[in-house]
């Protein structure tokens, strides 16, 4: 506990940031903000303030440093216009569980309901998209609601809060500044107790199982439960499949590793699935991206789902044992009793052979081919085997973001950072920025279509203005890849509104003193590749890939996970 | 499912913002409310919000376990009553709040 006496409550917010431990954080001042960047002012030999292009950079970024870092994102912004460009971070953040504190400038308490200058009611705007939200209006309130704020973040589910405060309560003077971390509130519990009882009855399922399947979420990397997701599987035998979401909770070159689940997912992921007498799902929803057609999802299996948020449960699919509570104790409590198994080879066979299928059909001709363009595989592929797996992949949203999912290689957890749930494009290039900020030491590698790198471009600036060494991979089609190859899956080839016409990335970079280059032929794509990942500061590698390539395999929307398409002409049969 | 009349109870903070965020989760499921009303309770600071509203069991069953996910929020449930009071829904609760 820290007390400190007439302080202002600018000062008194920035010294509640410290006591929760903030070294960084992300935004974009303005009239209402004044107060707190001038206080801030003082303060950046302790608070490493990252000024970006646009709010929306600033959250996206810190959203990046959070799921990097695991620790709190914090990020600012002035009234009005400054918080409603917030708005598409913080539902981002919301769905993908992501532990945010946005605080928000406000016009003076006196003006609040006036349609003053640069008011907006950011509270109201921001209730469906946040875990909690609060305005400040007197500087008695700050440490508080600074203390709760970060408390709520980071608990339970995590997700975004914002506190919006006015500009009075930034100047008023606060008599003494007493700071004491929030450790509870009456009307929340963000971590129900794992039941004996329920772990009881998930021991009996996965001690009798023959074909079970552990499908891990973000979940278990939120709660710290790599470890204990490994030994389980390895314990029991049981393949491991994850969600979009997580990525990298298990390494992707571990021997029980079958793929990911899902749309774009991979066929033994998929078809395990379908074929699996226990789902062990983990930190994960059940999203429409993954499970498909629920009325044909996992048809053979009892399901136990393991999730913090009792919301969740039920909310898609009926499980059959339900452990409402963290992920790494549910784990770690499923681990100690379930009973040990050796290797299940008919079952691990079954991944060998769908592997093997979606190797000859769709994995070869995308990473490998003889002839034509890059690919977007090709390329993907080309960034993971000069990193080895070591490298934190951020992706945008659309086709270049399943290749990179399906791709790349994860050794280490919180490596995949994109946008799931919400598909923001534009997500990706602030959010490198944040993990790069969160964790200088390792290499951070953004891949990039065209289209959403132009959605935030302007974090160019960020980049070059604080020296933050990403490295951008554009795979650069011309197209809104995704919808456009779902025009022509979907509605006959009418590509309407997907083409798009590009500046010159090598000379827009080149504008902001970033070191660039444009690889279009195969033979100097892994040249190019190793330059970027050399270069000693931020790099922008345009790479010129396939125009009409399409991601596969897919199922598509609505239809049962069955359904895999293997190409544009064929139905997987 | 059969669309029938539902009784919500939520007991929560008396706090700003509280009901907001509650008829939002009706707004998102497109539900219309019938009737609204917040009550005190026997402890200071904990109020009673009743909604009643047309929609099926499982809508209500997500709608309720969204309720329990706000912050302020001790207890949510649906199951229709005779009489709706503080006492015989979340006396338990109430009970324990009050020591």
């Amino acid at each position: 506990m820290t007390e400190k006496r007439n302080i202002t409550g600018a000062e008194a917010l920035l010294l509640s940031l410290l006591e929760e431990g903030v070294t960084d954080l992300f935004g974009y001042p303005g009239g209402a903000i004044i107060p707190l960047y001038d206080k801030l002012y003082d303060y950046t030999d302790r608070l490493n303030h990252i000024l970006t292009r646009h709010e929306q950079g600033a959250v996206h970024a810190a959203q990046g440093y959070a799921r990097a870092t695991g620790r709190v994102g914090v990020c600012m912004a002035t009234s009005g216009p400054g918080a409603t460009n917030l708005i598409t971070g913080i539902a981002d953040a919301m769905v993908d569980s992501t532990p945010l504190v946005c605080i928000t400038a406000q016009v003076a308490a006196s003006l609040l309901g006036t349609d003053a200058f640069q008011e907006a009611d950011i509270i109201s705007m921001t209730i469906p998209v946040t875990k909690w939200n609060h305005q400040v209006t007197s500087a008695a309130e700050l440490p508080e609601t600074i203390a709760k704020a970060f408390y709520i973040a980071r608990t339970g589910r995590p997700g975004p809060v914002v506190i919006d405060i006015t500009k009075n309560a930034q100047t008023e003077i606060l008599d003494s500044f007493v700071y004491t971390p929030c450790t509870g509130l009456r009307s929340y519990l963000p971590e129900p107790e794992v039941r004996d009882e329920a772990v009881a009855r998930a021991v009996e399922l996965i001690d009798a199982s023959r074909r079970p399947l552990m499908i891990t979420g973000q979940g278990v990397m939120l709660s710290g439960g790599e470890a204990e997701a490994a030994r389980l599987a390895e314990r029991c035998a049981i393949p491991v499949a994850t969600t979009l979401m997580g990525l990298s909770a298990v390494p992707t070159s571990h021997p029980l590793f079958v793929g990911r689940v899902g749309m774009h997912g991979n066929v033994a992921a998929n078809e395990m699935t379908q074929q699996a007498d226990l789902l062990i799902a983990v930190g994960m929803r059940f999203s429409d991206r993954v499970t498909g057609d629920v009325s044909h999802y996992a048809p053979n299996a009892r399901i136990i789902h393991i999730d913090i948020d009792a919301a969740e449960h039920g909310k898609i699919v009926k499980p059959d044992v339900s452990i409402c509570g963290d992920a790494r104790k549910a784990l770690s409590a499923l681990a100690d009793k379930a009973a040990p198994r050796a290797e299940r080879r008919e079952w691990m066979e079954t991944a060998r052979e769908a592997y093997e299928r979606e190797r000859r059909y769709v994995i070869d001709g995308c990473i490998s081919p003889a002839e034509g363009d890059i690919t977007m595989g090709e390329a993907v592929d080309k960034v993971a085997s000069v990193c080895g797996g070591e490298a934190i992949i951020v992706t945008d949203v659309g086709q270049h973001q399943m290749f990179a999912s399906r791709y790349s290689r994860l050794n280490r957890p919180r490596s995949f950072i994109t946008s799931g749930g919400l598909g923001t494009m534009g997500f990706g290039l602030p959010a490198a920025i944040g993990a790069k900020v969160g964790c200088p030491d390792r290499e951070v590698v953004l891949f990039v279509g065209d289209g959403g790198l132009q959605m935030t471009v302007q974090e160019l600036g960020t980049v070059m203005q604080s020296g933050i060494a990403v490295k951008i991979a554009v795979l650069d089609n011309g197209y809104l890849g995704m919808v456009r190859q779902w025009q022509q899956l979907f509605f006959e080839s009418r590509y309407s509104f997907t083409s798009l016409a590009d500046p010159d990335f090598t000379i827009l970079a080149s504008a902001y003193g970033i070191a660039s280059r444009r690889v279009s032929a195969r033979d100097s794509l892994e040249e190019a590749v190793r330059e970027m990942l050399a270069h000693d500061g931020p790099y922008l590698l345009d790479i010129a890939v396939e125009r009409e390539g399409n991601v596969f395999p897919m199922v598509p929307a609505g239809k049962s996970i069955s359904n895999l398409i293997f190409s544009e002409l064929n139905d997987g049969q | 499912m059969d669309n029938r009349e539902y009784t919500v109870t939520a007991l929560t903070e008396n706090k700003i913002g509280v009901l907001n965020r509650i008829t939002a989760i009706y707004l998102r499921h497109k539900i219309n409310m019938e009737g609204v009303r917040v009550i005190d309770t026997q402890v200071p600071g904990v109020s009673m919000i009743t909604i009643s509203s047309y929609g099926t069991e499982e809508v209500m069953e997500r709608i309720v376990r969204q309720i329990r996910r706000i912050v302020e929020v001790f207890d949510s449930r649906y199951k229709a009553v005779e009489s709706i009071t503080p006492e015989n829904i979340y006396g338990e609760i109430l009970s324990g709040l009050g020591d």
